[in-house]
């Protein structure tokens, strides 16, 4: 016996309403052994597994592990008996066993002893069979409430080939289900919607998870029958009769199986069924035939609910933001970091203004990519806008704001200019360039208006709002601090700019729309604004709220 | 650095309703007009209108006159049974017929009809405010010169299509100015400096409001050093008392003038000068930023050099702000 296991057997013994039933043994790597719990009056046997990397944990899992598959019924029990407990961090293997032994003991009360049921909802646990190329699919909420025992097909497409651990494993996005002849579009944003390369999968939605011992889904399609009705298993043969998948060329044909939780909202589950080989069959039932499954073993795919709750379920911007829409107008530095931070805060709708191109020198301070080379800002920001949220819609308008500046002096313009920028709910200037602030204010817009610029070396950001949006931006100049620090001069015939990186930049920009954010969330009217970043001593970002 | 006096009596002196003596009397004439008309119109059915604004309170700056005409109607002007809306819409559609889209554009508001006449040949805008209001009972206003006035427009806490007893309007009126002409390096200074700031930034506040806030703090404590020791005095007041001060209309204590103003629009108003105050010991120069001067009218500096008028060291500003 290793000093490892004599040491776990003496820490064991001196628990408290522990018996070792049998010692601590290695077994290539792990310590494994059998203890009898005794709480109140119930006693119970536990198999223990301590793994090389204990009392360390191991992707975020405990390296102990507590087996008794008998308890398969309660709470927190996995699929192979072991039971699932979560104790805090400690190097010290003593204090970390007693932990992890109080840890089952609490179990024993809680979910044994006293059933207790979580108030959180946990997926019902499924296996993903191990294919040499694994699938995930990722669904959103349809504006559809579906009939149970109702059936039919679903279009989805390839979005992705990665990689898990190292196999393949290839993502796919549910674009609509048909109920009968009438689709119905999944949430997403329009450019996803409009993807190619369409497939087509079948789905039965069944109301009730297909699950065995209350949350681990059923293992074979004999024990998924009683969830379908015969209807479906009619379509199932017929599908199968027809061989149109097979001809197709495709092997592997997705079967959500749709179920309601306790939310109300629809979770699916996907089998992949074999097209040489469908798990159905028909059998004569009295005069006629019916159908059943077989009983063979269900390849569960993975699936991910990718609906605007979930994505954004760990954190986002207000409703009082999220749910406008946003005009953003110059997406340089400053304009593709709020773009960005608006995107990844779940804001559903912005148009970006834009004339100008992006090119190399732009990439090291602003969100913009290298590897698209030479674009129009609009449509490179756009683009990725677009690959961070499937929920955001973009409309790239590179030549707004030239329009608005050749027509505003015609005399008759003002009011089709004012209609149409009226159409957005709040307008984000991150110009610069004071004629459109002069504009903005000049046309006495219903719309929110907040306009952003940062000062050389990022010493300040200033944010401009109604009322007085333009006359504060002017005034703001002579305040400005007055440093001797040179600006940066690039080769050729350029504007001189600001000095600045993507972190001096950004540490005020995000400083900057937390403010905006919080002030939208409160119902207090956003106020000008400047933060100063003080760099003498230590870092510090004041704000000046006017 | 800014001084802080220098630049406040600056902005006192460039805001001089004499140094706007032409549109003045533009307004004088224009309101004398709108006085005949009513009179022509309504006849026996109307008291004698008057001027009821700041300029009739020694209170006014020039960039707004703030010319009200109220229009005091007879208990029976418009029917035994005529309501307060009635009268209210009776004399804005009188008032539009006669202006709107001919000289002026004329507008019904929270308990006024705005006429803004259109810009002259000297680029002058005259505007004039008509208040409709009706005596109490038959022949009352005689004896308590009180009014009921609708309100067409919901403001503060009070809804739309509410009545608004307003009376005494001519005590309303002495009150503000005897303290304003008696008083006139204290009250008379500050209140116009608000009306500055306030003309600026916070439209939609009621003269009238910060006339009676401004008499409240006077009364409840010390307003006292130089200009800008008496502002700030008042900018504490407002931004510790306005959640809870009551301001009740001199001419009759029942009237709340603090409901003009909603919960909401208080605590704005207290974060108004809270960051009014920080921003401006922060920064003398911020001081500018809050009380502009009217560039129209710069004051003379010692030095003989205009005070007041942007100046920049070079022929072209350099760009400061950047995204």
């Amino acid at each position: 016996m290793s000093d490892r296991a004599n040491l776990i057997n003496s820490i064991v013994e001196d628990l408290p309403n522990i018996k070792i039933i049998r010692h601590f043994v290695d077994d290539y790597g792990n310590v494994l052994g059998r203890v009898q719990l005794m709480h109140a009056a119930v006693e119970l046997e536990f198999d223990v597994e301590v793994k090389p990397p204990y009392p360390l944990q191991f992707h975020e899992t405990e390296t102990i592990r507590f087996l008794n598959p008998t308890l398969i019924e309660y709470n927190h029990v996995n699929r192979d008996g072991s039971i699932c407990i979560h104790t805090t961090h400690s190097p010290d293997i003593k204090q970390k066993i007693e932990w992890d032994f109080n840890s089952l003991m609490e179990w024993i009360e809680k979910y044994y002893l006293s059933n207790i049921e979580d108030n959180h909802y946990e997926h019902i646990v499924v296996s993903e069979y191990q294919d040499e190329v694994l699938s995930c699919y990722l669904f959103t909420d349809v504006k559809h409430s579906f009939q149970k025992h109702s059936f039919g097909t679903f279009v989805y497409s390839l979005q992705a080939i990665g990689q898990e651990g190292k196999k393949e494993k290839d993502t796919y996005l549910i674009h609509n289900y048909f109920v009968g002849k009438i689709p119905y579009e999944c949430n997403w944003s329009s450019l996803y919607k409009q993807q190619s390369g369409f497939l087509q999968g079948i789905y039965v939605y069944i109301e009730a998870p297909p699950v065995k011992h209350k949350r681990f889904a059923v293992e074979s399609w004999s024990e998924l029958e009683p969830f379908v009705s015969q209807e479906f298993l009619k379509f199932l043969y017929d599908i199968d009769k027809k061989g149109a998948y097979k001809k197709a060329g495709i092997k592997k044909l997705p079967l959500f199986i749709g179920y309601k939780i306790p939310t109300g909202e629809i979770h699916w589950q996907c089998a992949i069924i074999d097209t040489d080989n469908f798990p159905n069959e028909s059998l004569r039932l009295g005069n006629g035939y019916g159908g059943q499954f077989k009983d063979m073993p269900i390849n569960w795919s993975s699936t991910k609910n990718c609906s605007y709750k979930y994505f954004f379920g760990r954190g986002k911007f207000s409703e009082k933001i999220t749910e406008k829409k946003i005009l953003l107008i110059g997406i340089g530095a400053v304009g593709s970091m709020v773009a960005t931070a608006l995107t990844r805060g779940g804001c559903k709708f912005l148009s970006l203004v834009d004339y100008d191109v992006k090119e190399p020198e732009n990439v090291c301070r602003s969100e913009y990519d290298f590897n698209t080379g030479i674009n129009n800002k609009v449509i490179d920001l756009g683009l990725k806008l677009t690959k961070i949220s499937p929920f955001i819609e973009i409309i790239p308008d590179a030549n707004m704001m030239d329009a608005i500046k050749y027509f505003i002096n015609n005399g008759k313009s003002e009011e089709a200019i004012k209609k149409r920028i009226e159409e957005f709910d709040i307008i984000i200037d991150c110009t610069t360039d004071d004629d459109v602030a002069y504009i903005l204010d000049f046309l006495n817009l219903k719309n929110e208006i907040i306009s952003l610029s940062i000062t050389n070396n990022a010493k300040e950001l200033l944010c401009s709002v109604k009322p007085n949006l333009y006359d504060w931006l002017i005034s703001r100049d002579s305040f400005i601090q007055k440093n001797n620090e040179p600006l940066h001069v690039p080769t050729g015939c350029w504007n001189p700019t600001f000095k600045a990186s993507y972190n001096d930049i950004s540490a005020l920009v995000q400083f900057a729309l937390k403010h905006i954010n919080i002030s939208y969330e409160s119902g207090k009217p956003l106020r000008h604004f400047f933060l100063s970043a003080e760099t003498e001593n230590e870092f510090i970002i004041k704000l000046h709220q006017f | 650095m800014t001084d802080k006096n220098k630049h406040l009596d600056c902005v006192l002196s460039s805001h001089k309703i004499s140094n706007e003596q032409a549109l003045l009397d533009k307004h004088i004439s224009k309101r004398n007009e709108i006085k005949e008309a009513l009179e022509i119109k309504y006849e026996s059915n109307l008291y004698s209108p008057f001027n009821s604004g700041s300029y009739a309170k020694n209170t006014a700056v020039n960039l707004k006159f703030d010319f009200d005409l109220m229009a005091p109607y007879k208990r029976n002007a418009f029917g035994s049974n005529g309501t307060l809306k009635e009268m209210f819409t009776d004399v804005f559609e009188f008032l539009k017929d006669k202006y709107h889209g001919k000289e002026a554009t004329v507008r019904d508001q929270k308990v006024s009809i705005g006429i803004e006449f259109y810009s002259d040949k000297d680029g002058h805008i005259v505007k004039i405010d008509v208040v409709p209001g009706r005596e109490l009972n038959v022949d009352q206003y005689k004896d308590d010169d009180k009014l009921n006035l609708y309100v067409n427009k919901k403001f503060g806490t009070l809804e739309e299509g509410s009545d608004y007893i307003r009376s005494n309007i001519q005590a309303q009126i002495d009150k503000i100015k005897d303290r304003a002409t008696a008083e006139k390096d204290s009250v008379r200074k500050i209140i116009r400096l608000l009306k500055v700031w306030k003309i600026n930034n916070k439209p939609d506040i009621k003269s009238f409001f910060i006339e009676l806030i401004t008499l409240k703090a006077f009364d409840t404590v010390k307003v006292e050093g130089d200009l800008w020791d008496k502002l700030k005095t008042l900018l504490e007041f407002i931004r510790d008392k306005v959640k809870e001060v009551s301001l009740p209309d001199p001419g009759n204590s029942t009237n709340e003038v603090a409901d003009t103003l909603s919960e909401t629009e208080k605590f704005t108003l207290s974060d108004d000068m809270k960051y009014m105050i920080e921003r401006i010991e922060e920064n003398s120069d911020n001081v500018k930023t809050y009380f502009k001067i009217n560039e129209n009218h710069p004051c003379e500096d010692e030095d003989e050099k205009k005070y007041g008028v942007k100046r920049e060291g070079v022929s072209i500003p350099p760009t400061k702000r950047f995204g």
